[in-house]
């Protein structure tokens, strides 16, 4: 019985794919229709916070581009999927937003590992993708065309931090503790390069894995090394509880830390164990560009708290889709033109002001972009550099 | 060196008080009424939120807030008891799995909903850092410790020396037996997973100034309860003790002393060395004998 039933039920599958098919194509090339596209976050899991973050610097700008009138009459959609970190999860968010929500461009992801692993899935579609914040060198090394990225890379914001404590600090023995991910391995291969490059030494390195709350253990490691620096390589929440337990086994070694580690919510969590802790930073408030200063007056009317550079890099890169789409227009016979005509655009970005100064795509997509380094002093960021 | 190795020490018995102390929660739940509780992990969430909103929110001292959350707690694994528990304990094992799942994600999103997933930091308590020796240790990581030793202590007295322990020691030779002389299994369900809440909360709030309170502080807590028990024996609660203090002391010596990147997969070589050597776990009777 079963098997003479299949017939039907396969016609009857055909007849709505065909259907969904063209319903869809009118949504690519019709007017009017809202401009869907793809926002990848962590919205559980360890990495909440700044996924958080990022979803409210997508969702302000796409008020902002929105109340002014969209991008010719059309508004922006955004489609937010939850990858809480993992990277499976983050393959599916990719692979519905691109196949089943037929997304023009997507955002995303926090982790450097769920980037790595659904960038695969929008190369595939042939849809843009700009990442505003996953560090890993790869992401933009591996000749992805469709990927852009507007924030500094792991090489680029260690390889800075280490010129600075080099040419300015007498710290030369250092000692590592990262996480146990792309990202965080990212990081500590640069640190160890820079340093032995600077002629510095490394005393250490230790590992740990994402949501891990002890670190006595590696700590203790280290402690018995001995270093003057120690270098974290790892987002905030076990970035903070490291600054604390540091403090309580009286390591008295200069911290370091990258991006996550300059939030509010960081010093909030490290309670004062992170005073004069070096970090490199997106995103200052108290930078001199005025679009920052616009953007975090918003951004506090809208949410009723400072902005974090995860908010900012996130603004900015709906920003950046922006320009592009204008410059690419609307008449295209499908979403596979509209797609690759929004991805020429973006390689051709050039001077495009932002909130984190402007942005160049250079041809591997990735954006020549300078980081702060900040010194936390009571609960305070003082900016090292930029003087 | 020697420094050192104290300190790694000193670590290993903290992490191991911890992991028994979540352990035990766990093992008693299934040594007496044959549940395995995937949701113990919550339960341990759930009381580390309670401290923390007694202690942080409420200004109630820290032993007040840690007794309180206990209380609280213990009247939360009555009613899950009674409304998931109980239903249960007669069908097939599968269904309990399947049923205490449930209530795991249930309570884990519940959570996210109720506060958000920003971590929490408890006010300072106990953070003086005492050293002897030349190890550290803060008096927060030390009262761990020390509560854990009463702790296994009072439920030794309690299992041994008791009528209810006795009654519950005859739930878990077999449970229809046990009714059928006269126990109330019902009401020893009730107090077994009352106590197994009770612990779960200690365990929470003890930790939570450690370390954050955050809803997904479950998972990782949940994944080591379980190799610790299947470790020491499952249902068996000196082989829940043991079996803590054996994979935090492993962990930190791993970690301190080979690598840190092997800190994690020690103690899963551990777990599956003595599931190929003694299935049934170091303490665990090979048989239907649970406790």
């Amino acid at each position: 019985m079963a098997k003479g039933k299949t017939p039907g039920i396969i016609s009857l599958v055909v007849v709505m794919v065909f259907l969904l098919g063209n319903v869809a194509g009118c949504g690519g090339g019709g007017e009017k229709q809202p401009i869907k596209f793809g926002v990848i976050v962590p919205l559980t899991g360890p990495c909440a916070k700044p996924g958080t973050s990022m979803k409210q610097g997508v969702e302000l700008a796409v008020e902002e581009i929105n109340a002014a009138g969209g991008i010719e009459g059309r508004k922006l959609q955004p489609i937010v999927e939850d990858d809480a970190s993992v990277p499976t999860q983050s393959v599916a968010a990719a692979e519905k937003l691109t196949t089943k929500d037929e997304v023009l461009f997507v955002i995303g992801a926090y982790n450097s590992a769920c980037v790595l692993a659904h960038m695969k899935v929008t190369e595939r579609e042939k849809t843009p993708q700009i990442d505003p914040v996953a560090v890993a060198e790869a992401i933009t090394s591996s000749g992805n065309k469709w990927m852009f990225r507007n924030c500094a890379t792991n090489p680029m914001q260690v390889s800075q931090l280490c010129d600075y404590v080099f040419k300015n600090t007498p710290v030369r023995n250092m000692a590592v503790i990262h996480e146990n991910t792309d990202y965080g391995k990212g990081i500590a291969d640069v640190f160890i390069q820079s340093t032995q490059k600077h002629g510095g030494k490394i005393l250490a390195v230790e590992a740990y894995n994402p949501g891990d709350t002890d670190f006595y253990a590696q700590l203790t490691r280290i402690k018995a090394t001995n270093p003057e620096g120690l270098c974290i390589g790892g987002n905030l929440t076990e970035g903070a509880q490291i600054c604390r337990q540091a403090k309580e086994l009286k390591i008295n070694a200069q911290l370091y830390a990258m991006g996550g580690c300059s939030t509010p919510e960081f010093d909030q969590l490290a309670a004062g164990a992170n005073e004069g802790m070096i970090v490199t930073s997106y995103f200052e408030a108290e930078s001199a560009n005025p679009l920052a200063r616009d953007f975090i007056t918003a951004f506090k009317k809208k949410f009723n708290k400072d902005p974090d550079m995860f908010a900012a890099a996130s603004y900015e890169a709906v920003y950046i889709a922006k320009e592009a789409i204008t410059k690419a227009g609307f008449k295209h016979k499908d979403l596979a033109a509209w797609r690759a005509a929004v991805r020429d655009e973006l390689a051709k970005i050039k001077d495009l002001p932002g909130v984190q100064g402007p942005t160049t795509f250079g041809p591997d997509g990735q954006a020549d972009k300078k980081v702060f380094i900040v010194q936390w002093t009571n609960h305070k960021k003082v900016i090292l550099f930029p003087k | 060196m020697l420094q050192e190795l104290l300190q790694q020490i000193v670590n290993g018995a903290v992490l191991g008080s911890i992991y028994a102390l979540i352990a035990l929660g766990l093992t008693m739940l299934y040594g007496i009424l044959g549940i395995v509780n995937w949701a113990h992990g919550e339960i341990y969430m759930l009381g580390a939120f309670t401290g923390f909103y007694l202690v942080a929110g409420r200004g109630l001292s820290f032993f007040a807030g840690l007794g309180a959350a206990m209380i609280l707690m213990a009247l939360f694994g009555i009613m899950v008891e009674r409304l998931v528990f109980r239903p249960l304990r007669t069908k097939p094992e599968m269904n309990v799995i399947i049923g205490t799942l449930g209530l795991s994600i249930f309570l884990l999103n519940g959570a996210v909903v109720a506060w958000g997933s920003d971590p929490q930091k408890f006010p300072p308590l106990y953070d003086r850092v005492l050293t002897f020796w030349g190890a550290s240790i803060t008096v927060q990581r030390l009262l761990v410790v020390m509560v854990t030793a009463a702790v296994i202590i009072a439920l030794r007295l309690l299992i041994k020396n008791t009528s209810v322990g006795r009654a519950m020691r005859a739930c878990a030779q077999d449970l229809e037996a046990a009714s059928l002389m006269g126990v109330e299994v019902n009401q020893i369900a009730m107090i077994t997973s009352a106590i197994s809440a009770a612990l779960a909360a200690i365990a929470g709030t003890l930790v939570g100034p450690i370390f954050l309170v955050y809803p997904q502080m479950s998972i990782p807590a949940v994944a080591k309860a379980f190799a610790v028990v299947i470790v020491g024996g499952l249902g068996n609660v000196e082989g829940a003790i043991f079996g803590g203090f054996l994979l935090g002391m492993a962990e930190s010596l791993a970690a301190g002393f080979i690598s840190s990147f092997y800190k994690e997969i020690v103690s899963f070589v551990i777990l599956i060395a003595v599931l190929v050597i003694k299935p049934a776990g170091l303490f665990g009777a090979a048989g239907a004998e649970k406790v």
